[in-house]
């Protein structure tokens, strides 16, 4: 909105136009400063410069950086890569349908009383632009100790599965995660539990490729099922979850309108619209936002959170057109109990009859 | 000055430095001296400024997937809205010294053909400009160094500011002419003094 404090005049003008000039003509015209075209002259010619190690040393550090993450993309769970984008949908997502239909992407569960996770939160105009690939599925994990429930919807080409056995050890554990992606060929679904500092399990399903292969390995039977299990597995799982409390800030308050905005924008079916520039900027200023009961937190910016891992088993078999493989710490019998408990998720199409997911317990 | 990357290839280098070190380090060959100059006016001192630099492009790295090119000048509006804000959370932070800055701690300044004498004076000068700007309004302070030592359209500063580009050519002219009366006041006063 424009008005007449802003009207420029014609001194202003030739200004602007004058100071356009002495930028672009090497900036350090001599003249006298009393003029204030001069004087401009002359504030352009105190132009800070870098040092030329550190503008070198930097360059190099930034580059490694760069190599870091694009190795580090690669190894990552195609999931969890899509994870952070998601986490602050959840409730936006609700709003508009005041039901449970998660857009596309992410839910979380508590076990019990103990601590949810989420990882890093951030929106941006290119997760905008892949929410629009939404299919009406619905998917309803459950925990097998009763204690929480979870629905996800989104464009996954296959129905998951999911233990309806945990060891006391897990199931006490920490925290819980599910997570899905899909993007063109790479649909997957990852399922977390466990406590990464005790025992934990890492479940990743994708539809099976038409040949079915299995890696070379110990062959052992799940439910009468070829399956192969990998000893000595060791490496870095990216993605594990996070305390909450590591990742909200303070509570924030956006610019009215926002919430409204941002859940328009993801209606299915609908090429997603620009943000008005007000809430952009004020979600690109707070470094990412997550919405929770309807209260909107800034998140802090924490890294991909990594978890090392050694000696741990790998389990991979098929079940129908679904590839499971199960990573874990577990003892070799206890892994074998939990692959056999598997079992596919409640699924349908449509507007899922179920509720949203379990709040999570802010302290 | 270094003329303005074609947009182009700007485009294309925005896609590339997500993964090829090569396209990274084009786009951070031309931005360097902006960002660094940008933050220099900002803070002062050289050791935050090379801190804020850092920050600034190990963050732009970090968020350079979730970057969508939007045409001209959407990169660089970008990129310096990234500096902004840290460059303002420094400020809230309060670690930018009330005092001014000991010349010794200051940048050095871009023309490196400069006898040691004009390089101290022009310092000299630097250290006044720095002062002067922080005693106009904050908006217009960001006005004027995105403008000057960024080397941002008004379209692009009104990006990084969230403001109208012809508000942001109102800061600047009037910013400026209050910048040149306080200027000439204090050379006055110097005059007079001695």
């Amino acid at each position: 909105m424009m008005n007449e404090e802003n009207e420029l005049t014609e001194r202003e003008r030739g200004l602007l136009e004058e100071i356009e000039q002495i930028l672009a003509n090497e900036r350090g015209e001599r003249r006298e400063a009393d003029s204030l075209y001069g004087f401009c002259a002359h504030l352009a010619s105190t132009v800070p410069r870098a040092d030329d190690d550190f503008r070198q040393r930097l360059e190099s550090r930034l580059v490694a950086r760069l190599q870091q993450q694009v190795s580090m993309g690669e190894a990552r769970p195609p999931w969890f890569q899509r994870l952070a984008l998601a986490v602050g949908r959840i409730r936006q997502a609700l709003q508009p349908k005041g039901g449970m239909t998660l857009k596309w992407g992410l839910a979380f569960a508590a076990l019990a009383v103990l601590v949810i996770t989420v990882s890093t939160v951030a929106f941006v105009p290119s997760v905008r632009a892949q929410v629009g690939e939404i299919l009406n599925t619905w998917f309803h994990f459950k925990s097998p100790g009763g204690g929480w429930e979870v629905a996800l919807s989104g464009p996954a080409k296959f129905t998951p599965l999911q233990p309806t056995y945990l060891p006391d050890t897990v199931l006490s554990g920490l925290v819980s995660t599910v997570g899905s992606v899909t993007t063109g060929a790479e649909d997957e679904v990852g399922l977390f539990f466990g406590n990464p500092d005790d025992q934990w399990l890492y479940i990743t399903q994708r539809p099976a490729l038409a040949e079915r292969a299995l890696p070379e390995g110990q062959r052992v039977q799940v439910n009468g099922r070829e399956a192969v299990l990998l000893t000595g597995q060791s490496g870095v799982l990216v993605g594990p979850p996070r305390p909450l409390e590591e990742i909200l800030g303070e509570k924030l308050a956006l610019p009215p309108g926002c919430l409204e905005a941002m859940a328009a924008e993801s209606e299915p079916g609908k090429e997603p619209a620009p943000l008005p520039p007000e809430c952009q900027q004020a979600i690109e200023e707070a470094g990412g936002i997550a919405i929770i009961n309807d209260a909107t937190y800034r998140t802090r910016p924490i890294g991909p959170p990594e978890m090392e891992y050694e000696n741990a088993m790998r389990l991979i078999w098929y079940v129908g057109a679904v590839k499971v493989d199960i990573l874990s710490n577990l003892p070799e019998e206890e892994m074998l109990k939990v692959a056999e408990s598997m079992v596919p998720v409640e699924a349908g199409e449509g507007e899922s009859p179920f509720g949203p997911p379990l709040d999570p317990p802010l302290r | 000055m270094q003329s303005r990357l074609d947009p182009e290839r700007e485009r294309v280098l925005t896609e590339e430095a997500r993964r090829d070190p090569e396209a990274l380090r084009e786009l951070y060959d031309y931005y360097f001296p902006k960002v660094y100059a940008y933050i220099g006016y900002r803070v002062g001192r050289v050791q935050d400024i090379e801190d804020l630099t850092s920050e600034t492009f190990l963050k732009a790295i970090e968020k350079l997937d979730g970057f969508v090119w939007q045409g001209e000048g959407s990169f660089p509006a970008w990129l310096f809205r990234i500096a902004h804000n840290l460059a303002s959370d420094f400020y809230r932070r309060g670690q930018v010294a009330e005092e001014s800055v000991p010349l010794e701690e200051l940048p050095e300044l871009e023309d490196n053909t400069l006898s040691p004498a004009e390089a101290f004076l022009r310092k000299e000068r630097l250290a006044l400009f720095r002062r002067l700007i922080g005693t106009l309004s904050r908006r217009r302070q960001e006005v004027i160094t995105l403008k000057f030592f960024g080397g941002l359209h008004n379209k692009e500063t009104a990006e990084v500011l969230g403001l109208d580009e012809r508000t942001v050519a109102s800061h600047l002219c009037r910013g400026l002419g209050d910048l040149h009366r306080r200027y000439v006041h204090e050379l006055m006063g110097t005059k007079e003094g001695r």
